[in-house]
């Protein structure tokens, strides 16, 4: 036996107990070298050992079960996926609150924000309803509006006919 | 096309449609595989039959993302795994004490003894339980990867390469991962490697 076979048969050793075929071979190819041997031995013993775990019970409904929970959508997946996010730990729980309530604190600031600029719109709105309202307040009365040709005439300039008028009627 | 060659990939492409009668057979061929590396890897067997429940849950509703390209048993133990760490993760910050937990001063004894009327081990069965005990208390001090590696290799059906992606690491990394475990074991386990002999009360078993 060569070192590349047993260091096959040590691979196959991990991972199960060999058979007493193998057994043989590897016993006969170190006979003559106990420092091998022992660890050999040591490996053996181990495969042995990890080989005589039993198996984990299972509720003999297991199968029935899995198939039922699959049935029930997202009864076990929210667990798990708050688990993902991390939603266990204190330091996330607390960061989660705290984002909670910055958001909520600037919904209610954005909410006051808007109500104030409503009002401030509607208040300016009045105002200049009561502007206009105040500036007809201001009109002439009725009376001087009647003879408006005369009024008229006042924003006008002098006509020159008017002009000689006055002259004429000043010399007289 | 991994389908063609492995019979429980087509299962799962049949699972994929909506097949329930495939996902059966898939429980009913890996839940003890499955249950048996949860259990080995939370040392509480009530845990790992949850978790083990939750993984198969999980194939389930990820079976719209299998791809067969892999072994089925790859992609199934890549979520054991998986969901495994998340929950030595989430043990490691909220530390729970096991009801199976020994006694600080006197390993044979459990911290708080509730008795059991229903169970009176013989000596063979106690010898057994304790032997089992002392592995897992072994295999609990490995490194979470280590300890899978080692758990992992005890499946003969899934090979190295096999156990490279599931542990999401390189061939020669993982048989690194394994030689440690085992070394590290080995170390740990002596007195009862040296003789093959179980040194319990009531004589030596032989191993």
């Amino acid at each position: 036996m060569d070192n590349h076979e047993l260091n096959r048969l040590k691979d196959t050793l991990a991972r199960r107990p060999l058979t007493p075929q193998e057994s043989d071979r590897v016993s006969r190819h170190l006979t003559d070298q106990p420092g091998v041997r022992a660890d050999w031995e040591a490996e053996s013993n181990l495969t042995r050992l990890l080989a005589q775990l039993g198996d984990v019970p299972l509720a003999s409904n297991f199968t029935a079960r899995v198939l039922q929970a699959i049935e029930t959508p997202a009864a076990r997946r929210p667990r798990y996926f708050w688990r993902w996010l991390g939603f266990g730990r204190p330091a996330i729980q607390f960061a989660g609150l705290a984002v909670c309530g910055m958001i909520l604190f600037s919904g209610f600031s954005l909410r006051q924000w808007i109500g104030r600029a409503r009002m401030a719109s509607s208040v300016a709105n009045v105002v200049r309803s009561v502007e206009a309202a105040s500036g007809l307040a201001q009109l002439p009365p009725v009376e001087v509006l009647q003879d408006f040709e005369a009024i008229h005439r006042f924003s006008q300039p002098p006509v020159r006919a008017d002009l000689e008028l006055l002259d004429a009627l000043a010399v007289n | 096309m991994a389908a063609d060659l492995d019979p429980d990939a087509g299962l799962m492409l049949r699972v994929k449609r909506g097949d329930r009668a495939a996902f059966e057979v898939l429980v009913e061929k890996y839940r003890q595989p499955v249950a048996n590396l949860m259990g080995r890897m939370l040392g509480d067997p009530i845990e790992a039959e949850d978790l083990t429940q939750g993984v198969f849950v999980q194939v389930f509703r990820s079976a719209h993302r299998y791809r067969d390209s892999a072994r089925f048993s790859t992609w199934l133990y890549t979520i054991a795994r998986n969901l495994c760490l998340n929950e030595l993760r989430r043990r490691s910050r909220h530390p729970a004490e096991s009801l199976d937990a020994t006694h600080p001063n006197d390993a044979s004894q459990p911290l708080h003894p509730v008795a059991d009327a229903r169970e009176l081990s013989p000596p063979d069965r106690l010898l057994q339980r304790e032997l089992e005990q002392k592995i897992q208390e072994a295999l609990d001090a490995l490194p979470a990867n280590q300890r899978l590696a080692v758990l992992l290799c005890r499946q003969e059906d899934v090979s190295y390469e096999e156990i490279a992606r599931i542990l999401d690491c390189s061939l020669s990394a993982t048989k690194s991962l394994i030689h440690r475990g085992r070394e590290t074991l080995k170390q740990r386990l002596k007195p009862y490697l040296q003789t093959g002999q179980w040194p319990g009360p009531g004589g030596g078993q032989q191993l």
